[in-house]
């Protein structure tokens, strides 16, 4: 038999034809393996019996918690807590509008990867900036078997001996984990829907001295009807992500220790604080940022809004009495059994807005206590108001709350033409400094065209108030915006909180920075991690809720803060796919596999116990 | 037909895999000239490289030619990376290792490894997302239509060097043609091409008859100047063959023709009126009523003069209309405005099921969705309001046991005439009167609607504004639709059901939905076809409430998310019920 002319004489081309096949296909398999990863998983049986699990995907090349030379190397980690972004947080419009591909456009990583549900997780990330791992994600503990929690807030701090106690707003479940071994973790505890009958939509938590926590559940029973709290006290509530919305203090292992009424026995105003359906009794009660000041015995919980009911009905009219303007005090003598002992109405600022929806006090978000022992008192910021108020004294019975900053000031300073610089800007995280020097603020932004063709939108930011004045002036401070330039210039008292530094976010998504962590520990020189008072960074996530239409870039960002207040972003702490500052939780492949995208709603700077002094 | 095209046509076509949207969208012509114009000219360029190995120098004229080609497939990748965002590293490293390898066209081994470089690249590209066996496909059929194609520019622009060189690979260009074609299936197969498929209403169809002709017309030529190595002809014949090139790296681009519909089972279509998508549902493509699905609103009918507009329907996804249709062939016509589309329907002679010609229609329609998501076909001979299934059955009873646990005293029952309602409305009652619990009289303390989606959709409008009982809101398992437990932010809807809507099936189902039908969300009926008749015993309630935390002044319009609930949460709040037929306890 005769070989063909050309292979006779010239092989090479189909010999290296086939080569090439080959290697492309062995190239193409090694693509699809997954990291390396050591899988440990536990598992806690929940109250209904079913079976809660973690399971650890640890990164073997990560192993950075020992070293050759010294042994055991103590460590500080970056915790996130983020769900799996599927199908269902795309609209259909997305889906119909991909844009068609023109070959080598087709991005691996977006075709079809973010379709089906996946597990949410906690995120271990390496936050020990002298550790060759600076940003990589060293572990995901993914949680089992309920997906689509939408995991929203844990607790603020981190102090020694503490669980991680993390909600899911959709799910309804709080989850507890123990960090004695991180970059391990595993599951101490688990509360189910069933656990808080008064209660839905968890949103955030605050753990005390003895590691129990208090959190707040927004909405209402999760049926309608009355409901019994663990106090024996009464309250009828118009179902699942309504009103009101309950205290419920959770232990270590997940159970209910108490469910308080976040209501008065008593109605409210019932032209301010509307129910849908209408109650028997009006209540505004939705509380949303918890705080907790145990040397006072005060609980302080911020009303955001009745959850389920604040997007545009097409029949019935959007009111804007929808986002609560009211903060909650409670006397936490008996830990377990709670007393609403105050609530109040933040008073309406200088602006006149078009949109009532956007008057300061709409929408109260979030709070946080002073910390120093001569310090009582507290703030509480609105989301959709775009402002932050202060009350000096939160023992008081009847506190007096006024409002000392207007996110448009900060806004003025990344863009000094911003229109209705505080209108509905999405404020969100704000957090004391332990030493009670400065504060700290995160907003989302609006996006250009928001409001409408007009808008052109406003800052995407984290900023820091000098907050030193303000506090040193006790009872008797008199800083108050009450006149339309204090808007724009800032509070004209002298007291009045001093815009120190602004740090603009670059995000052209709907969302923007929402939330945040500031970190509480410094290794010292015997190489253990200790608290500290000096905060010299931060941690902030671009993300919020992909389902309400307001998403994010989905970035986790480190960022420095110097002794002065000063912001900048921390560039060494950089996304190990792309090279660039940011982790970004927008990637293909995690250690627990190929899910795509993840959307990271809050984070904390944890040291296990064995790590820190 | 189309599968015997595929084999003809796939010679001299790196057939690059389809564009994953390539089936809903029409693309522009931008689009598929940038994408023709980056094929064509990396492949010449890279197979002259290749057979560098092999054959003399360019002459003067090919050395232009490879430039020209050079330049336009170069420039089209830079377009690519900054029009339509192409991955940066593929687009800069296929255009400068496109440009080197016409610059180093003088020396044979380098040429050929640049050559060797372009096809690796443009087999990545093609093989994308088939895994091993799609890229190993990919790279042989790339390289050889790239060997061939180049061949053919240079026999046409070259002197006697390459017609000597060609007369001696008449086994190697057998070879590369049966490379070519087996490969070219492989792809297609991989594509899901639809070999069923008829070719002559569709623009896919229409081009590969056009291509079809081109390469025989070449094949010919081939053969009628065989050794002779004719000038002219080879020109001709090179012409010819980028001719079907071109025509190749379209049809990648172009939608995949439709797969006729099955006789009497229902077809799920896109039409393209003009530019824009529309997916149409006809079910159950039986003579009789049917109802037709369209993914937003259109008039159907079948008859162009009298068309039927689609429209919203109480708890269903997408646009409604009902259609008679004749037994056996026939067509439906899609019009928008001016544009009117048609697709072929085969109605077969078993009668439509009488369910059809009711309200509940829509809800069958939702259910035929879930089976063709299932499993790609469904005969749609009875519809879920046909009957009261005993996983829902179940359902009800522990839900009146659940009632009965809370202190309710009072039920009020809405209803509807179908049989499904009329079975409900019986066990509710039996078991309510077992249970000490009325079903009529004033000021009830709970309701429980029964109906259909259309009655159910009137009665949630109705509570809007006033005070709902107290104990709330309940809704049987076959009203979990998102547009009905949506109509009213303000009210928690609850429902007792035999599944877990969180669960990886039931997600996977709404995720495979939202995938197959944009828009559609899934529905507890859905549900039930797509997972068969198995019922579960676990029965728990779940509260259904839209959860959006944001005003739409600061969130940007969220136009149907996919997932049971868009913008909100259905969460278990209890645990199993306890059986209606055990001990009273609840989970609250």
């Amino acid at each position: 038999m005769t070989r063909p002319a050309l292979l006779r004489r010239r092989p090479v081309p189909y010999v290296a034809l086939l080569a090439l096949a080959a290697g492309a296909a062995v190239f193409s398999a090694a693509q699809s393996a997954n990291a390396q990863t050591t899988i440990v998983r536990s598992a806690f049986k929940a109250t209904n019996g079913s079976t809660f699990t973690v399971t650890n995907h640890l990164v073997r090349s990560a192993d950075v918690t020992t070293s050759a030379a010294t042994g055991h190397r103590p460590h500080e980690w970056l915790l996130v807590w983020a769900g799996d972004s599927n199908a269902a947080d795309s609209t259909g419009a997305s889906i119909r509008n991909t844009p068609l591909a023109v070959n080598p456009v087709r991005a691996l990583n977006i075709d079809g990867k973010d379709a089906p549900p996946g597990p949410d997780f906690l995120a271990v990330i390496d936050a020990d900036r002298d550790s060759p791992t600076y940003g990589k994600v060293v572990n995901t503990a993914t949680v089992g078997p309920v997906v689509e929690n939408e995991p929203h807030h844990m607790q603020y701090v981190f102090h020694k001996g503490d669980s991680i106690f993390a909600g899911g707003l959709y799910s309804d479940v709080t989850y507890v984990f123990d960090v004695k071994k991180l970059p391990q973790l595993s599951l101490s505890g688990i509360n189910l829907p069933t656990d808080t009958p008064c209660g839905s939509i968890p949103d955030a938590y605050w753990v005390l001295k003895d590691h129990t926590a208090y959190g707040t559940y927004m909405g209402g029973p999760d049926v309608p009807g009355p409901c019994q709290y663990t106090d024996g006290q009464t309250r009828i509530g118009n179902g699942f992500g309504g009103s009101p919305g309950s205290i419920v203090r959770v232990g270590t292992d997940g159970a209910t220790l108490s469910e308080t009424p976040a209501a008065l026995p008593t109605s409210e105003d019932a032209t301010r604080c509307i129910n849908y359906p209408v109650l028997p009794q009006a209540t505004c009660a939705n509380p949303h940022g918890i705080q907790v000041r145990e040397d006072l015995n005060r609980l302080v919980a911020s009303d955001y809004a009745e959850p389920r009911n604040i997007v545009l009905d097409p029949v019935k009219p959007q009111d804007a009495n929808l986002f609560r303007d009211t903060v909650r005090i409670f006397d936490i003598s008996k830990r377990s059994d709670p007393k609403l002992i105050s609530v109040s109405a933040m008073p309406n600022g200088p602006r006149v807005e078009r949109n009532p929806g956007h008057e300061e006090p709409r929408g109260i978000m979030e709070t946080t206590v002073t910390n120093q022992p001569g310090h009582k008192g507290a703030f509480a910021e609105s989301m959709c108001g775009g402002v932050i108020y202060y009350t000096p004294d939160i023992t008081n019975a009847k506190p007096v709350w006024r409002e000392v900053f207007d996110d448009t000031r900060a806004a003025r300073q990344v863009d000094p033409e911003v229109v209705e610089g505080g209108g509905c800007d999405g404020g969100g995280w704000l957090q004391t400094s332990p030493d009670d020097r400065y504060l700290y603020h995160a907003v989302i932004g609006r996006g250009p065209g928001s409001l409408d063709t007009y808008d052109t939108g406003s800052a995407k930011m984290v900023y820091t108030l000098d907050i030193r004045k303000l506090l040193a002036a006790g009872t008797s401070t008199r800083c108050s915006i009450d006149h339309l330039d204090e808007v724009y210039d800032g509070g004209s008292e002298s007291e009045c909180p001093t815009l120190t530094s602004v740090l603009p976010v670059k995000d052209l998504t709907s969302g923007g920075p929402h939330w945040g962590a500031l970190d509480n520990f410094q290794r010292g020189a015997d190489g253990y991690f200790h608290e500290t008072e000096d905060v010299s960074r931060i941690a902030i996530s671009d993300y919020f809720v992909a389902r309400t239409g307001v998403d994010g870039d989905h970035k986790v960002c480190l960022v420095d803060v110097t002794s002065s207040g000063h912001l900048s972003l921390d560039r060494s702490f950089r996304d190990e796919n792309e090279g660039t500052p940011c982790v970004d939780f927008n990637r293909t492949t995690w250690p627990h596999g190929d899910y795509g995208n993840a959307k990271p709603h809050s984070e904390l700077f944890v040291v296990s116990d064995g790590d820190l002094r | 037909m189309l599968a015997g095209l595929v084999v003809l046509c796939s010679g001299a076509t790196p057939a690059l895999a389809h564009d994953a949207s390539a089936g809903t969208s029409p693309p522009s012509f931008v689009h598929v000239a940038l994408r023709a114009g980056i094929l064509l000219g990396t492949a010449v360029v890279a197979g002259a490289g290749v057979l560098r190995l092999a054959a003399p120098p360019p002459t003067a004229a090919g050395r232009r030619v490879l430039m020209l080609a050079a330049v336009i497939a170069s420039v089209g990748d830079l377009v690519a990376l900054t029009a339509y965002g192409a991955q940066p590293l593929l687009s800069v490293a296929q255009a400068v290792t496109t440009l080197a390898c016409v610059q180093l066209m003088a020396r044979p081994a380098a040429a050929a490894a640049l050559g060797a470089a372009v096809i690796g690249l443009l087999a990545w590209e093609a093989g994308a997302g088939h895994g091993g066996l799609g890229l190993a496909a990919a790279v042989i059929h790339t390289a050889a239509a790239s060997v061939w194609c180049a061949a053919a520019m240079g026999v046409a622009t070259g002197g006697r060097g390459w017609r000597l060189a060609l007369r001696r690979s008449a086994w190697p260009a057998v070879l590369s043609a049966a490379l070519v074609a087996g490969t070219g299936i492989v792809q297609a197969r991989l594509d899901s091409l639809p070999l069923s498929a008829s070719i002559d209403d569709s623009t896919f169809g229409r081009l590969i008859l056009i291509k079809a002709t081109v390469l025989l017309v070449a094949v010919a030529l081939a053969v009628s100047t065989r050794g002779r190595g004719r000038l002219l002809g080879l020109r001709v014949e090179s012409v010819l063959l980028s001719v079907a090139l071109l025509l190749g790296a379209s049809l990648a681009a172009l939608p995949l023709p439709p797969v006729p519909a099955a006789t009497g089972r229902p077809v799920l279509r896109t039409v393209l009126l003009g530019a824009t998508p529309v997916s149409v549902l006809v079910t159950p493509q039986r003579p009789g009523w049917n109802v037709v699905r369209t993914s937003s609103p259109v008039e159907v009918g079948t008859a162009r003069g009298r068309l039927t507009p689609t429209a919203s329907k109480a708890g269903a996804s997408g646009s409604w209309a009902r259609v008679w249709l004749p037994p056996g062939a026939g067509t439906l016509w899609v019009r928008s405005f001016s544009r009117l589309a048609r697709l072929p329907l085969d109605t077969g002679h078993q009668a439509a099921a009488p369910a059809f010609a009711t309200p509940d229609a829509p809800e069958c329609g939702e259910a035929t969705l879930a089976l063709l998501v299932r499993r790609g076909d469904a005969a749609m001979t009875s519809c879920p309001s046909d009957g009261l299934s005993a996983a829902d059955a179940a359902a009800l009873g522990d839900l009146v046991s659940f009632l009965a646990g809370r202190g309710a005293h009072r039920l009020q029952l809405v209803s509807d005439s179908s049989p499904r309602s009329e079975a409900a409305v019986a066990l509710v009652e039996s078991t309510a009167r077992r249970l000490h619990l009325s079903t009529s009289g004033p000021r009830p303390d709970a309701e429980i609607l029964l109906s259909g989606w259309s009655t159910a959709s009137g009665s949630l409008d109705a509570l809007r504004g006033r005070r709902i009982p107290l104990h709330g809101v309940y809704l049987a398992p076959w009203l979990l639709s998102a547009p009905l437990l949506t109509r009213s932010s303000s009210i928690t809807t609850l429902l007792a059901l035999p599944f877990d809507p969180g669960g990886v099936g039931p997600l996977g189902y709404a995720a495979r939905l939202a995938r197959l039908a944009p828009g559609a969300t899934p529905t507890g009926s859905g549900w039930t076809a797509y997972a068969g008749a198995s019922s579960s015993p676990h029965v728990r309630l779940y509260a259904s409430a839209l959860v959006s935390v944001l005003p739409a002044s600061l969130g940007h319009p969220h136009e149907g998310a996919a997932g049971w609930i868009p913008g909100g949460a259905l969460t278990p709040v209890t645990g199993q019920l306890a059986s209606s037929d055990g001990p009273r306890s609840s989970g609250i």
